[in-house]
C-alpha cells in the first residue's frame, strides 16, 4: 500500500511568509495518521476503498471511474493555460488527520480544533446551526446534529458514515445525478472521493435552521475530493451551507468535489456556498440537482478565492412545476480566474428558472459567466430568466460571458441579459460628497452590487462576506 | 501552397467552438465529406446595376478575377474551402473616395449546376456614401459566398444581403474592417435555402467607427439557419449594435451565436447585441449564444441579451378585438417583429423593396 503514517510537518513561520493578506491562509503543522504517497493509480483507489472498509459495489464504481478518468482527455474549453498545469501525479489523494469522526469538539485533536476555532466554527454551531460537519483534508473530524432534528428522522452524517450506516439509501442515489462518466473531474472524484456530507430529510420535515459543512485543506499539494449527497423527501425542506478555506502555499492543491441533490415532490433544498480557497487551489466542482414535481432547488454560490474555479451548479427540472434558482457571485483578483455559471434543463412543463450572476474583476483577475439553459420539446409554458452583471475595476482585468440558450418549445418565454461596466463615477462622487473615503465608497458600492447574493445567506455569512469584500477592495482606487 | 492544399491542411473544426457547435463542418460541406473538394464547380453569374436597372454611375467600378482577394480573411476552414472552390471566380467592387450615390446598387448573384462559389472584395472609399443590396438567387445545390470589405475613413455604407436561394445550402463567410469615423449598417435577410451557415466578422479598427448589424431571418419548413456574428472593438470610442430577429416556424432550427469583444485600449466603447426569436410552431427550435469578452474597463457600456417566446397573447387579443382574424393578427405581429430590424436596414427605398420580399414568405411559417 502506497502510504506512510504520521509523516509531514511544516513550520508556522514559513507559512506566514507566504500567507499574505488572505485571512485564512495560515496553516497548522501537518500531523497525519495516514498519508498516501503522491500520485494516482488503481491501487491507490482500491487502497482508499479498503481503508474505509467499503462494500464491494462502491469499490467497483471507484475502479471504473478511475479508468474512465485516465481515458478521458482534459476539457478542450475554459482556461486551458491554467487547467493544463495541473500535475495529477504531484497530488496526495488521501490524508487522514484524525482517527475517527468525533461528535464533541473536546475530543477533536487539539491542533485541528485550533484550526476550526480560528475559523469560528464551534461558536457558529452553538449560535445558529442545526448541525455541523467539519472536514479536515480527506475526512470529517467532527460531526454533530441537533437532537430534535435527529428525533424527526433527519440523517446528517459525513459521507463515509452515511455509506456505512445507510448503505441502501446511498446505493440508490449515488452517481445517479452526476454519473462518473459526466466529465473528467466527476470521474476523478468518484474514484477517490472521501468525506463530504450525507443528508436525508424525511417526508414533511422542515429543517428550520441551516446545517453546515466546513472544508479545510491544510497540507501542501493536497487533493480534497468530498462527495455530498442530499435527499429531501416529499414536502421537506433543508438549507445546507458550506464554507471552504486552505492555506497559501507556493504549490497547488486540487479541490474537486461532486454534489448531488435530489428534491422529491414539493421539497425545497437551498445549498449555499462561500468558497474562500487560497489562490493556490484549483477548484473544479460538479454540482447538480434533480427537482421533481413542484420542488424547488436553489444554489446560492459565492466564489471569492482559488486560482481557477470552474463551477456551474446545475438543476434538472424533471417534474412539472419545479423551480430552480441560481444566485452566484464571483470575485476575481490577481492571478485568479473565476469561471462560474449555472445550468438549468427544463424537462417538464410549467417549470421556471432564474439565474442571477454577478462578478467583479480586479488586479488582473478574470471573471467569466458560462451558462446553459435548455428547454425540452415537451416542456410547455416554461419561464427562464438569466441576468449577468459584471464590474471591471481596473484596466488589467477581464470579464467574459458565455451563455447558451437552447429553446425547443414555442410556448417558452426566455430572457437573458448581461452587462459589463465599471464602477460609476457618479456613484463614487455621491458617496464621497457624503463624507466617505474613496475606498469606503467603493466597498459600499461593491457590497451593494453583491446584495442580491448576501441577502440570501444566513446573516453571519453575509456579514463575513461583506468583511471579506471590504478587505479585498482596500487600496483599489488611486 | 495551392488553395486546395491550404484547405486540406486545415483539421476539421472542434465542435467545442461555438462557431461549429450547431452546424458541424461536414453538415454544410457540399458532399458531406470534408476531405473532398468538388471539381464540377460552376462560376457565379454576376450583375451589378442600380436598383432601378440603370447603368453604374461614375466612381463605381467592378472588376473580375483580382488576385489574392480575401486572402486576409480570418475564417479557418470555411474561408479556405470557398477559396479552394472559387480561385477563378472573384470580383472587386470599388467605390471611389468622396462620391455620394443616391440610388442603391443591386448586385445579383446567380448560378446553375451543383456547386458554385464566389469571392467578393468591397472597397469603400473615404467620405463616400453608398448603399449596396446583394441578392443571392443561385439555383445551385450549394453556394459559397465570401466577402471581404474595407470601409475607409468617414464613409457611410449601407449593405444588405438577401438570401433567396431555393433548395440550396449557403456558406457565407464575411469580414469587414471599419476605419476612423466610418458609419456602417449591415443587414441580413434570410428567407431561402435549406441550410445556411454564416460566419460574419466585423472589426472596428478606427477611432469613432460606428456599426449596426441587423438580421431578419425567416425560418420555415426544415430550414437550418445558423449565423455567427463577431464584432471586435479594437479602437477607442467605437460603437456597435447587433439586433438579430428570427421567426422560427415549421420544423426549422435557428441559431444565433455572437461574440462581442472589447480589446484592451478600446476606451469609451459602447456595444450591445440582442438576439430575439419568435417561436411559431411546436417543432421549431431556437438556440442563442451571445458571448462577451471585455478586456477594457473604461467602457460606456457593453451588454447582450436574448429573448425567445411565442406570439404574445395580449397583442393577439388586442388586434382581434379590432376585427382581425386569427391568421391576420398573427401575420401582422410576425411582420412587425421582422420589420423592427428590417426598418433599420438602409434607406426607405431598400426597406420598401425588402418589405415586399418578406411579406411573400410569411405563409410558409406555420
Amino acid at each position: 500500500m502506497a502510504r506512510t503514517e504520521g509523516s509531514g510537518s511544516m513550520s508556522d513561520s514559513e507559512a506566514r511568509d507566504v500567507v499574505g493578506e488572505y485571512e485564512a491562509g495560515w496553516h497548522d503543522p501537518e500531523t497525519s495518521t495516514v498519508r498516501f504517497d503522491a500520485g494516482l493509480s488503481e491501487q491507490v483507489v482500491r487502497d482508499i476503498s479498503e481503508l474505509k472498509n467499503e462494500p464491494e459495489w462502491m469499490t467497483e464504481i471507484r475502479v471504473k471511474a478511475f479508468h474512465h478518468f485516465m481515458k478521458q482527455p482534459m476539457p478542450s474549453w475554459g482556461n486551458l493555460e491554467i487547467l493544463n498545469n495541473i500535475d495529477f501525479e504531484a497530488i496526495t489523494y488521501f490524508l487522514r488527520s484524525g482517527n475517527k469522526t468525533e461528535n464533541d469538539w473536546d475530543d477533536v485533536p487539539e491542533d485541528i480544533k485550533r484550526t476550526f476555532d480560528r475559523l469560528g466554527i464551534p461558536d457558529a454551531e452553538q449560535k445558529w446551526l442545526g448541525g455541523v460537519t467539519a472536514q479536515y483534508e480527506s475526512e470529517a473530524v467532527y460531526h454533530s446534529i441537533r437532537e430534535d432534528l435527529e428525533a424527526q428522522g433527519v440523517i446528517f452524517l459525513d459521507m463515509d458514515s452515511g455509506l456505512r450506516e445507510h448503505e441502501d439509501i446511498v446505493k440508490e442515489y449515488f452517481c445517479k445525478v452526476v454519473p462518473y462518466q459526466d466529465n473528467k473531474f466527476s470521474a476523478l472524484n468518484t474514484a477517490v472521493w472521501s468525506g463530504g456530507s450525507f443528508i436525508y430529510v424525511p417526508k414533511g420535515v422542515k429543517v428550520e435552521m441551516p446545517v453546515q459543512a466546513y472544508f479545510r485543506i491544510n497540507a501542501k499539494n493536497m487533493g480534497q475530493f468530498e462527495r455530498t449527497l442530499i435527499i429531501a423527501d416529499e414536502g421537506s425542506s433543508i438549507h445546507y451551507v458550506e464554507g471552504c478555506t486552505a492555506p497559501t502555499y507556493s504549490t497547488e492543491s486540487l479541490h474537486s468535489a461532486v454534489v448531488e441533490l435530489i428534491a422529491h415532490k414539493d421539497a425545497h433544498i437551498r445549498y449555499s456556498t462561500v468558497q474562500n480557497w487560497s489562490n493556490n487551489v484549483y477548484n473544479l466542482v460538479t454540482k447538480r440537482a434533480i427537482a421533481n414535481k413542484n420542488a424547488t432547488v436553489e444554489w446560492v454560490d459565492g466564489n471569492i478565492g482559488s486560482k481557477l474555479t470552474m463551477k456551474y451548479p446545475a438543476v434538472i427540472l424533471k417534474g412539472e412545476g419545479a423551480h430552480a434558482e441560481v444566485i452566484s457571485v464571483a470575485y476575481a483578483g490577481e492571478g485568479q480566474h473565476q469561471d462560474a455559471g449555472a445550468k438549468v434543463h427544463h424537462l417538464a412543463s410549467n417549470t421556471t428558472s432564474k439565474i442571477l450572476s454577478k462578478s467583479i474583476s480586479k488586479d488582473g483577475g478574470r471573471g467569466s459567466y458560462r451558462g446553459m439553459v435548455t428547454v425540452a420539446k415537451k416542456a410547455e409554458n416554461c419561464k427562464v430568466n438569466v441576468v449577468c452583471d459584471a464590474l471591471i475595476l481596473d484596466e488589467d482585468s477581464q470579464s467574459d460571458t458565455y451563455p447558451t440558450m437552447e429553446i425547443s418549445n414555442p410556448t417558452c418565454r426566455s430572457e437573458h441579459e448581461a452587462s459589463v461596466s465599471k464602477v460609476s463615477d457618479d456613484q463614487l462622487f455621491y458617496l464621497m460628497a457624503r463624507g466617505h473615503t474613496e475606498d469606503e465608497a467603493l466597498a459600499l458600492i461593491v457590497n451593494g452590487f453583491f446584495e442580491p447574493f448576501t441577502r440570501e445567506l444566513p446573516m453571519e455569512y453575509a456579514v463575513e462576506l461583506n468583511k471579506l469584500m471590504a478587505l479585498e477592495m482596500e487600496g483599489s482606487i488611486g | 501552397m495551392s488553395s486546395e492544399g491550404e484547405y486540406l491542411a486545415i483539421p476539421a473544426p472542434d465542435r467545442a467552438q461555438h462557431l461549429w457547435r450547431y452546424t458541424p463542418w461536414h453538415r454544410i460541406h457540399p458532399t458531406g465529406k470534408p476531405e473532398e473538394i468538388p471539381d464540377d464547380v460552376s462560376p457565379a453569374l454576376v450583375s451589378l446595376t442600380m436598383l432601378d436597372g440603370s447603368e453604374l454611375p461614375t466612381g463605381v467600378s467592378i472588376s473580375a478575377n483580382e488576385s489574392n482577394l480575401s486572402r486576409n480573411i480570418d475564417s479557418d476552414v470555411g474561408g479556405a474551402f470557398i477559396r479552394a472552390l472559387s480561385d477563378e471566380s472573384s470580383i472587386k467592387i470599388t467605390i471611389d473616395d468622396g462620391i455620394a450615390i443616391e440610388q442603391p446598387l443591386l448586385l445579383t448573384l446567380e448560378s446553375a449546376g451543383s456547386v458554385s462559389g464566389i469571392q467578393i472584395e468591397v472597397a469603400v472609399g473615404a467620405n463616400s456614401q453608398t448603399e449596396l443590396l446583394t441578392l443571392i438567387e443561385s439555383g445551385a445545390d450549394w453556394f459559397g459566398l465570401m466577402r471581404c470589405g474595407t470601409i475607409d475613413k468617414s464613409a457611410i455604407f449601407n449593405d444588405v444581403v438577401v438570401n433567396r436561394l431555393g433548395s440550396s445550402k449557403l456558406l457565407r463567410i464575411e469580414q469587414f474592417t471599419l476605419h476612423q469615423d466610418a458609419q456602417v449598417k449591415l443587414g441580413t435577410v434570410g428567407s431561402g435555402g435549406t441550410q445556411t451557415k454564416g460566419d460574419l466578422r466585423y472589426f472596428l479598427a478606427g477611432r469613432g467607427a460606428n456599426l449596426q448589424v441587423n438580421g431578419s431571418i425567416l425560418s420555415a419548413g426544415k430550414q437550418h439557419n445558423d449565423h455567427h456574428v463577431e464584432i471586435m472593438h479594437e479602437e477607442s470610442e467605437t460603437y456597435s449594435r447587433l439586433n438579430w430577429h428570427s421567426t422560427c416556424g415549421g420544423k426549422s432550427r435557428t441559431v444565433g451565436t455572437g461574440m462581442l469583444k472589447i480589446a484592451k485600449g478600446a476606451k469609451g466603447s459602447d456595444a450591445a447585441q440582442v438576439f430575439n426569436n419568435l417561436l411559431l410552431s411546436k417543432d421549431a427550435e431556437a438556440d442563442s449564444i451571445p458571448e462577451l469578452e471585455v478586456f477594457e474597463n473604461e467602457v460606456v457600456g457593453c451588454g447582450h441579451g436574448t429573448a425567445s417566446g411565442p406570439v404574445d397573447d395580449e397583442q393577439m387579443f388586442y388586434l382581434k378585438t379590432r376585427g382581425f382574424s386569427d391568421n391576420g393578427a398573427r401575420g401582422l405581429l410576425i411582420t412587425a417583429f421582422l420589420n423592427s430590424t428590417l426598418n433599420e436596414m438602409g434607406s426607405e427605398q431598400i426597406h420598401s423593396w425588402l418589405d415586399e420580399l418578406i411579406s411573400g414568405g410569411l405563409s410558409s411559417l406555420e
